[in-house]
């Protein structure tokens, strides 16, 4: 079971791989990469919301023990925390 | 025995599975771009494994010389078994061959599946087990990407014991030794994972894995045109989501380092990566041949090729000198060159060439299939005496060193002019002849041009078809970027007269302006894509080996088998090419000499006219510029020249062909030839018409110079032709024909200013051992440098020019006759149908209406007239009737000739002239007249002969009430009906015309006005394109005179430099790339046609202003050359609709 948030974080990462992040207010530490993927969709569009995205995935394992999918889009330059698996 | 490659020295990966662009529509990458980028990389080997086709494995062979790297040449199956389980589409497996036998095996393969299923050709897997086991080692097999039967299995069915089993299979079939599971890693979700079960399948069927990394793209950025051209290639749009799509940018060339570093993350993906270095190792396959090799000919009974080809010029020598026994003597000029040319043939091993074009020229002639070569060979006495070519290459001082010398490398070039009607009839004898293992058509690569690439861009981005249509008509066929963004304004414009009144209208208004941007980016990196194979329009390979060791062959949608390969890569497969070229015009005169057998009885020989010195009648004729429909000459442009240099002699008329080309205007050369014409006809007025090729003056150095002069003399000391260059090199600066020639070459294709320097360091240290000044070999070196690029081989304007001499002969002499066939073998020249046809109403030839009982299929000729001045008529076939066709109009002739009823004698023909309306429906009916075809014939005034007599709106009214009547079942149209045969034994003796025996009781047709003479024109231009009676803008002149509009034959009074008001027909409409933005239109009125200058700001509103128009008015100065009569324009504008 997931759930989907698709919410802005605020990611410290070192040379695009991540380290630590702060999502409602509080910071979370990862402690291992479980898996990358990239997804790039609508490269027709312009970035945004709905536009062209350039996904790098990340399912990472916190040190509080959250397991979750992060992105940073590259096309937008955000991370975004995508979903939360239980 | 194969060579085995030791791995090279920091080759730690090889890319074993790379699509290019000749996969047409399944890569973002030409093969030029991955090689480079390969070698950019670092990458010694590289192979090319594009889908189902070996089209680019020349030029990846060609590039990868080019750039030092190894290819391995492969290809990516499509595969169909039962074993594969219920797979939506075939699966994929890649094969590399190892050596020369496998590739052969795999040309089969795709021949093979070309022929099964030209649409979407699929390999059997038993076909492909035998040809991997044949015991040649000839293949490794790879099982594929996403796109192969496992990794599907596992993907999509979660098949895992399927896939266990199939793995299985592959090993005990192919040998586990002979392939590998293929392990791709595009950082997708399930990567990892379809990786892993890759491996544990792999490792319990004892096969091995490798890695590639399935290249679509020879950069990261390269995606989104891979993408997009599998959009085109699926017919869908970005928009909609497919399977074959990418997911991300990762299938581009990526280095060792990046694959190392994915393949890194897990403990069997470092044996992996090296497996490709192993594989790659033992593959060898070098395609590129230095030599071309002739095909066999069959030769009489001890005979060699060369005393064959001796024996048949002997024969030519007899019979093309019979009027000058001297030329048989031992030391005549022919002979000497004859023996040299046999010599140089020699040498090189030609003399099978020769003797294949020999046969193909001969079977041509025996067919009575007119041809005619072109090209350099007509510089050869050989090909003169074999028949191949038309103009005696001694007489007009052509040089065989241009066609042939002993250290040209390939095959010459010999190109055969044919009939286009008749030109399938030869392909077929050298096909039969040569067999299907040794001949076959020539395909082309159909790369993107501009027009193209922005039509299936903007179509994928998802804009509508009608606004991609307008898109499409703002820029030119061969533009480029420049051009493209330059019109960014008028597109947008275009997209802001779309809809937006709802809102799905505003949605797809805010997409396509969205998505301007991204189709202005990426239409033009389309451009020099390939995007499709179609057949070359008269290319055929003949071959010595079997065509199965060259690349696989393809059949055409109508049946034509055509060898994978471009055009341009034949040569370097060491093939040999034929160009067997449609020209309309070769049959215009074997029509026209029919013609004029037919109606008097005697055919001239036109292969044997007397060219020097030339028919006056003729050459008053082209001096006059009557040259419409002479081949060549017949455009605005050779108007205004002939008019300034009024040819006298032959080589006059080849001077003439070659200037009026791109390279002569652009580069000049025009102006000085015409200075010097002018110097020798004082009477000829100045030249005050203002053209694009103004400039250089004439330059008294080259008519001057000993040497140069003479070389010269025939071109009034210009350089216009390549074999000027030839005899400059030898004579000039002392090089030998070969090395001239050779130099000749270099120069045109030279680019680095080092090469340049080093070729201008040879020539001009030649001229000065020859005794030439610095100054003068230098500056002679610079106008040869600047001129190759642009030079026309003199022996191929000859060519042109014997046949341009040809058709103004007959034009001269039987202009009705010409005439007929010209428009019989329409389209063909520059102008359309109406033209020429108005064209023989200006040489007071009568034009005679479409006649159902009257026409043939095509235009023909008739006697009108009095005893007393009796005149030749043109006649407008069947086949010009829009919806009835070549096919029905013969259809209708066969019916006419074999029909019921009472037969009349036609000219010597039994024919059953049609009676009645009713009896052409019936007739005809049944042999396809169709509705639109009835109603086209009836419009065009083909039915107005038949009786009753009435006028063509009440015939269309008859044509009405028949119709249905003639559609229905036999029984109903009896009822309404009345028999109109005599007996039932007379019915029954013939059976075929039982479709034919009824007479329709119609009713009178209500009285109806008849035509006006606009309706009536109207009418037939609308049918036919054309009309029988005279030009519509004779309806408007008095109107036209009210407004102060002159006619064209009023410019005659006028003096030159005034201001003069004309109105007419816009016929021709051009801006040629070499005109400065100059536009030229040519106006038709009922008194002749001219020619407009446009300046470039008005000419860039041309077409916009006369697109629509059929009337068009210009006001402009009156220039005038002797009997030419151009403007310059002022002002144009649309004065009628073309409604």
């Amino acid at each position: 079971m997931a759930h989907q948030y698709l919410q802005p974080i605020q990611m410290t990462h070192q040379a695009g791989q991540p380290l630590r992040f702060i999502w409602r207010e509080c910071e979370y530490t990862v402690a291992e990469i479980l898996l990358c993927w990239r997804l790039r969709d609508r490269w027709w569009e312009a970035p945004g919301p709905g536009g062209a995205s350039d996904r790098h995935y990340y399912r990472m394992r916190c040190l509080d023990g959250l397991l979750c999918d992060v992105y940073y889009d590259a096309a937008s330059d955000v991370w975004v925390l995508d979903r939360v698996h239980d | 025995m194969d060579r085995t490659h030791a791995p090279a020295q920091g080759s730690a990966y090889v890319e074993l599975h790379t699509s290019s662009a000749y996969s047409f529509l399944r890569s973002g990458s030409s093969v030029e771009a991955l090689v480079a980028r390969a070698a950019e990389l670092g990458m010694r080997t590289l192979a090319l494994t594009d889908h189902m086709t070996l089209a680019g494995v020349v030029r990846f062979q060609a590039a990868c010389a080019e750039h030092g790297v190894r290819p391995i040449v492969g290809c990516e199956l499509s595969v169909a078994n039962a074993m594969f389980g219920d797979l939506p589409t075939p699966a994929h497996l890649v094969v590399l061959t190892r050596n020369t036998a496998g590739y052969a095996q795999l040309v089969q393969l795709l021949t093979d599946a070309n022929f099964e299923n030209p649409d979407q050709p699929v390999i059997p897997f038993r076909a492909l087990v035998d040809a991997v086991t044949s015991g040649d080692e000839g293949f490794f097999v790879l099982t594929g990407g996403r796109e192969g039967a496992l990794a599907r299995m596992l993907l999509l069915k979660d098949q895992t014991q399927q896939a266990q089993e199939l793995a299985q299979r592959y090993a005990a079939l192919f040998g586990s030794q002979r392939v590998f599971v293929e392990l791709q890693h595009h950082e997708l979700l399930d990567s990892l994972s379809l990786m892993q079960r890759l491996v544990w399948l792999a490792e319990g069927t004892g096969l091995r894995c490798v890695a590639t990394n399935g290249v679509h793209c020879a950069r990261q950025n390269d995606d989104a045109l891979y993408d997009l051209l599998t959009c085109v290639r699926l017919g869908i749009t970005v928009d909609q989501p497919h399977a074959e799509r990418s997911h991300n940018d990762q299938a581009y060339l990526k280095s060792a380092a990046e694959m190392q570093a994915l393949f890194g993350e897990v403990f069997w993906g470092p044996a992996a990566v090296a497996t490709s270095v192993e594989i790659a190792a033992q593959c060898d396959v070098s395609l590129l041949k230095g030599h071309c090799v002739a095909p066999q000919v069959l030769l009489p009974d001890g005979s060699t090729p060369a005393t064959h080809l001796r024996a048949l010029c002997e024969q030519g020598l007899a019979k093309r000198y019979h009027t000058l026994p001297e030329a048989l003597e031992p030391q005549s000029p022919q002979r000497r060159q004859l023996e040299h040319e046999l010599g140089v043939i020699s040498t090189l091993e030609l003399e099978e060439f020769f003797l294949c074009v020999h046969d193909i020229v001969s079977a041509a002639r025996t067919m009575g299939i007119r041809c005619s070569g072109r090209g350099s060979a007509a510089n050869s006495l050989v090909a003169y005496l074999l028949g191949i070519t038309g103009v005696d290459p001694i007489q007009h001082g052509l040089l065989f060193e241009r066609f042939l010398n002993p250290e040209r490398k390939g095959m010459p070039d010999i190109d055969l002019d044919l009939e286009s009607t008749r030109r399938e009839e030869l392909i077929r004898y050298v096909e039969q002849t040569y067999t299907h293992e040794h001949a076959a058509m020539v395909a082309n690569v159909n790369t993107y041009r501009l027009r193209g690439a922005l039509r299936d861009a903007a179509k994928a981005l998802g804009y509508p078809l009608a606004l991609v249509n307008q898109f499409t008509k703002v820029v030119s066929h061969f533009g480029g970027t420049r051009e493209l963004l330059a019109a960014e304004n008028e597109l947008k414009a275009l997209i802001a007269t779309l809809p937006t009144q709802t809102p799905a209208e505003r949605l797809v208004h805010d997409r396509c302006e969205r998505r301007l941007q991204h189709l202005l980016e990426i239409a033009p990196r389309l451009v020099g894509l390939p995007r499709h194979l179609s057949l070359h329009n008269g290319g055929m390979i003949l071959t010595r080996e079997p065509l199965s060791s060259t690349l696989p062959v393809r059949i055409s949608a109508n049946g034509v088998r055509a060898l994978e390969i471009d055009k341009d890569d034949v040569e370097r497969l060491g093939l040999i090419k034929f160009d067997l070229l449609g020209l309309r015009t070769l049959g215009a005169v074997e029509e026209c000499l029919t013609l004029i057998e037919e109606t008097t009885g005697t055919r001239p020989n036109v292969d044997h006219l007397i060219l020097d010195p030339p028919d006056e009648t003729t050459m008053r004729l082209i001096r006059a510029g009557e040259t419409l429909a002479v081949f060549q000459i017949e455009s605005p442009g050779q108007w205004h020249l002939l008019a300034q240099t009024q040819p006298q002699t032959f080589n006059d008329l080849i001077v003439q062909t070659a200037l009026f080309r791109p390279g002569p205007i652009q580069g000049g050369f025009v102006h000085p030839y015409v200075e010097r014409r002018k110097a020798k006809q004082p009477d000829l007025q100045r030249d005050a018409v203002q053209t694009p090729w103004k400039g250089t003056p004439a330059d008294d150095f080259w008519i001057t110079h000993p040497v140069l002069a003479p070389i010269l003399a025939d071109s009034e000391g210009i350089l216009l032709f390549q074999e000027q260059i030839l005899r400059i090199a030898h004579d000039f600066a002392g090089l030998s024909y070969a090395e001239a020639d050779g130099f000749r070459r270099a120069m045109s294709r030279v680019r680095s200013p080092e090469e340049m320097e080093r070729m201008r360091g040879r020539f001009v240290a030649g001229a000065v051992q020859q005794g030439e000044s610095l100054d003068a070999a230098t500056r002679v070196f610079d106008a040869m440098s600047h001129f190759v690029g642009y030079g026309f081989c003199k022996s191929h304007a000859a060519a042109f020019s014997h046949l341009i001499y040809q058709t103004a002969w007959l034009k001269a002499y039987y202009p009705a006759h010409y005439l007929a066939a010209f428009l019989s073998a329409q389209p063909a020249g520059f102008f359309p149908p109406h033209v020429v046809l108005q064209e023989a109403k200006r040489l007071k030839i009568p034009v005679l209406g479409v006649d159902i009982n009257r026409s043939e299929d095509r235009f023909t000729i008739e006697r009108v007239g009095s005893a007393r001045y009796e005149r030749w008529a043109i006649r407008i076939g069947l086949a010009q009737v829009s919806h009835v066709g070549e096919e029905l109009a013969q259809a209708i002739l066969w019916v006419r000739r074999q029909g019921s009823g009472g037969a009349i004698e036609n000219e010597g023909l039994r024919e059953q002239f049609f009676s009645s309306l009713s009896d052409v429906c019936q007739r005809l009916r049944p042999v396809g007249l169709t509705w639109a075809a009835a109603e086209a014939l009836t419009l065009a005034g083909a039915f107005d002969s038949l009786r009753p007599a009435m006028t063509r709106r009440q015939r269309l009214w008859q044509l009405h009430e028949v119709w249905p009547l003639v559609n229905l079942p036999k029984q109903r149209r009896a009822k309404g009906a009345k028999r109109r045969n005599q007996s039932a034994a007379e019915h029954d003796a013939r059976p075929h015309q039982l479709a034919f025996s009824w007479e329709l009781t119609l009713d009178t047709p209500p009285e109806l006005p008849a035509l006006e003479q606009e309706e009536r024109a109207a009418w037939e231009y609308r049918t036919m394109g054309l009309s029988a009676r005279p030009h519509p803008m004779r309806l408007l002149r008095r109107d036209l005179r009210r407004r102060g509009v002159r006619s064209i034959a009023d410019l005659k009074e006028i003096p030159a430099g005034c201001v003069v008001r004309i109105a007419g027909w816009p016929i021709s409409a051009q801006r040629p790339p070499t005109a400065k933005g100059m536009g030229f239109l040519v106006i038709e009125d009922e008194t002749g046609r001219l020619p407009v200058a446009v300046p470039p700001q008005l000419a860039a509103q041309m077409y916009r202003r006369i697109r629509q128009a059929r009337v068009v008015a210009v006001a402009g100065r009156l220039e005038r050359i002797r009997w030419y009569h151009s403007l310059l324009a002022m002002d144009l504008h649309e004065i009628a609709s073309s409604g």
